[in-house]
């Protein structure tokens, strides 16, 4: 979970793990497609993510629990990650074949010069909000923002210098992010960062009444957005093509039975409990595929990106100050059919 | 003497030079980007149109460094004197001490927040805690091993403890202290940073850490390599503060501060 910017993650980077996914259990739901032909070669492909395995990555672990991306002919090593991994820059690198990254910083990272490229959204809608005790008075964005508070926060999200724009923000105290609930728990008044489906299951299991105010009325840029690079897409790009057509399907499988693969996601994160994963793949479910926008079997939505959405982003960008121009937004995303070529 | 001098600041400065030359050149020569890896002069172009937010934020880490360093500096002489001076409090404290040093300031760091609030008073107590082991360790070190001989002039003659502290102990243990204190000078603005990972305030006067954060996020690495360089810069500043009160204190009388010709520096 990008959002979870823990310096002591930070530190943690050098404990990251890197796991076989040929070695997941493969026993397959009854939609499973056909298994790889035994004598099939499989391509290698390396999947970054940008946080500990969670149900924010349940599609990709969907479809390595089902041998969907195998019978794609490739054979993905999920990496698990930490707050500190340079995502965006591993997979702009070409360290990596495919990275989780923010929608953010794939703007931010190629008006550097990275030639990063979104092929999948998971995220329809920002996933992040701010996280208040249930006590707290405080029920707007507009007075978090003209208030007082001390709110535990990444440094440098451009969505605080959205809010600032909008609403001053000359009383608040800005801490770093801890990554952890210990400060929120023990101060009624404290606001911090959250994964909308993370943090608030955390609280809930834990008897906290709390509530969250959404970032996405200010800034909804895609989220949990894979990204590969132009060199990868321009050599292979019927393996790209491949990669998310099967995460795609991958997500349909997990938001419609997050229980059958959320066992195999906790075994690689056993500081979140199954109950929690439950909860929080219920949460994720209507931003990954809002109700608007059809419905679990219908699959076109899952995963997709427009360029006007892409565009909105580059501008609060620029407005912000961590842009200077726009840029070709189309080049920042491919499109990817559902259907093989 | 003159031309000794000259040359001691000389070398390392064409050393330094010659490192930057090669760093622009390599980096030039194979087009690596910016964001993975800038040159000097585009982190020094960051650096000066980033000028007052780097100022201010070096002034921030500078402060709880300095402080931090002080703080550590008092309790290390003091602690390190009354430990020297008591055998059974030596024996007893100096692994409890060994062990302090070995505990990860990262996972201690959290804890400062939830005790000291965020803030100066979390990265100052960071620095603090880096900073005071090598002072302590030295003073020990330098205590216990006055010579005794000295030792029994001061005690035929009557001195009291006190006496025989200030007058022998201290005095001789300086040059280990002062070893101790450039160790920490470095450890101390560490210490502060790390403090700051996890205390920071944000704003218009964050400081370095806060900074290094912010730009790591923006993938704006020259913006990172300027902010890392005012960190070497305040360490070095404390280094170099340290050392120069080290010599003004022991230049008249320990081979420390004598030129290996046997002159003077």
């Amino acid at each position: 979970m990008k959002c979870h910017l823990n310096p002591f993650h930070q530190v943690a980077v050098a404990t990251t793990i890197f796991m076989s996914v040929v070695a997941c259990d493969r026993s397959s739901p009854p939609e499973s497609g056909q298994p790889a032909s035994p004598t099939k070669k499989l391509t290698s492909v390396t999947l970054q993510l940008n946080w500990v395995p969670e149900p924010e990555f349940g599609g990709m672990f969907a479809a390595v629990h089902d041998g969907i991306y195998a019978d794609e002919g490739l054979e993905v090593e999920i990496r698990k990650g930490g707050a500190q991994v340079p995502c965006a820059q591993l997979v702009a690198s070409g360290q990596v074949q495919f990275a989780v990254v923010s929608g953010e910083e794939v703007l931010t990272l190629r008006a550097r010069g990275g030639a990063i490229v979104a092929v999948f959204a998971t995220f329809q809608q920002n996933p992040t909000g701010f996280l208040l005790h249930a006590s707290n008075p405080i029920d707007s964005l507009e007075a978090l923002w003209t208030s007082a508070s001390t709110i535990g926060i990444d440094p440098g999200l451009p969505f605080v210098q959205i809010l600032n724009q909008k609403y001053g923000g000359k009383s608040l105290k800005l801490v770093p992010y801890s990554g952890a609930l210990a400060t929120f728990m023990a101060s009624p008044e404290y606001v911090q960062q959250c994964f909308i489906t993370a943090e608030p299951v955390e609280c809930q299991l834990r008897g906290l009444a709390t509530k969250v105010l959404p970032i996405s009325d200010v800034f909804n840029p895609y989220g949990a957005v894979i990204a590969t690079n132009e060199t990868t897409i321009r050599d292979n790009r019927p393996m790209v093509e491949a990669f998310v057509r099967a995460t795609r399907e991958g997500w349909r499988r997990y938001l419609k039975s997050p229980e059958v693969y959320n066992p195999t996601i906790a075994r690689m994160n056993p500081s979140m409990t199954i109950e929690a994963m439950n909860l929080a793949a219920k949460l994720e479910a209507p931003l990954i595929i809002p109700q608007s926008e059809g419905s679990l079997d219908g699959e076109s939505s899952i995963g997709r990106m427009t360029l006007e959405r892409w565009r909105i982003t580059g501008e609060q960008l620029v407005q912000t100050g961590v842009m200077t121009a726009v840029g070709t937004v189309e080049d920042a995303f491919l499109k990817v059919d559902s259907a093989p070529h | 003497m003159k031309i000794r001098s000259i040359r001691t600041v000389i070398a390392p400065a064409v050393a330094v030079v010659i490192a930057l030359a090669a760093w622009e050149v390599a980096v030039a020569i194979t087009g690596v980007r910016a964001y993975l890896l800038p040159g000097p002069l585009e982190i020094a172009r960051t650096m000066w149109l980033n000028s007052a937010r780097l100022f201010d934020a070096s002034i921030q880490t500078a402060m709880a460094a300095t402080i931090g360093f002080v703080i550590a500096t008092g309790i290390g002489i003091v602690a390190g004197s009354v430990i020297a001076a008591v055998p059974v409090l030596r024996r007893a404290l100096y692994p409890l001490a060994t062990i302090l040093q070995m505990v990860p300031l990262v996972a201690v760091a959290p804890l400062l927040v939830i005790w000291l609030g965020f803030g100066l008073p979390t990265a100052i107590a960071a620095a603090t805690v880096v900073a005071i082991f090598p002072v302590l360790a030295a003073t020990i070190d330098g205590q216990v091993s006055v010579d005794p001989g000295l030792r029994e002039i001061f005690a035929l003659h009557g001195a009291s403890g006190w006496t025989r502290w200030s007058k022998l102990d201290l005095p001789a243990s300086i040059p280990n202290i002062v070893t101790g204190l450039r160790i920490s000078a470095g450890l101390a603005v560490i210490g502060a940073i790390v403090g700051e990972f996890v205390s920071g305030y944000g704003g218009d006067d964050a400081p370095l850490g806060i900074v290094v954060m912010s730009a790591m996020r923006e993938a704006r690495t020259d913006l990172v390599f300027g902010a890392v360089a005012l960190c070497a810069v305040v360490g070095f500043a404390l280094f170099g503060l340290v050392s120069f009160v080290g010599w003004v204190l022991v230049r008249r009388w320990h081979s420390s501060a004598v030129d290996p010709s046997g002159e003077k520096s």
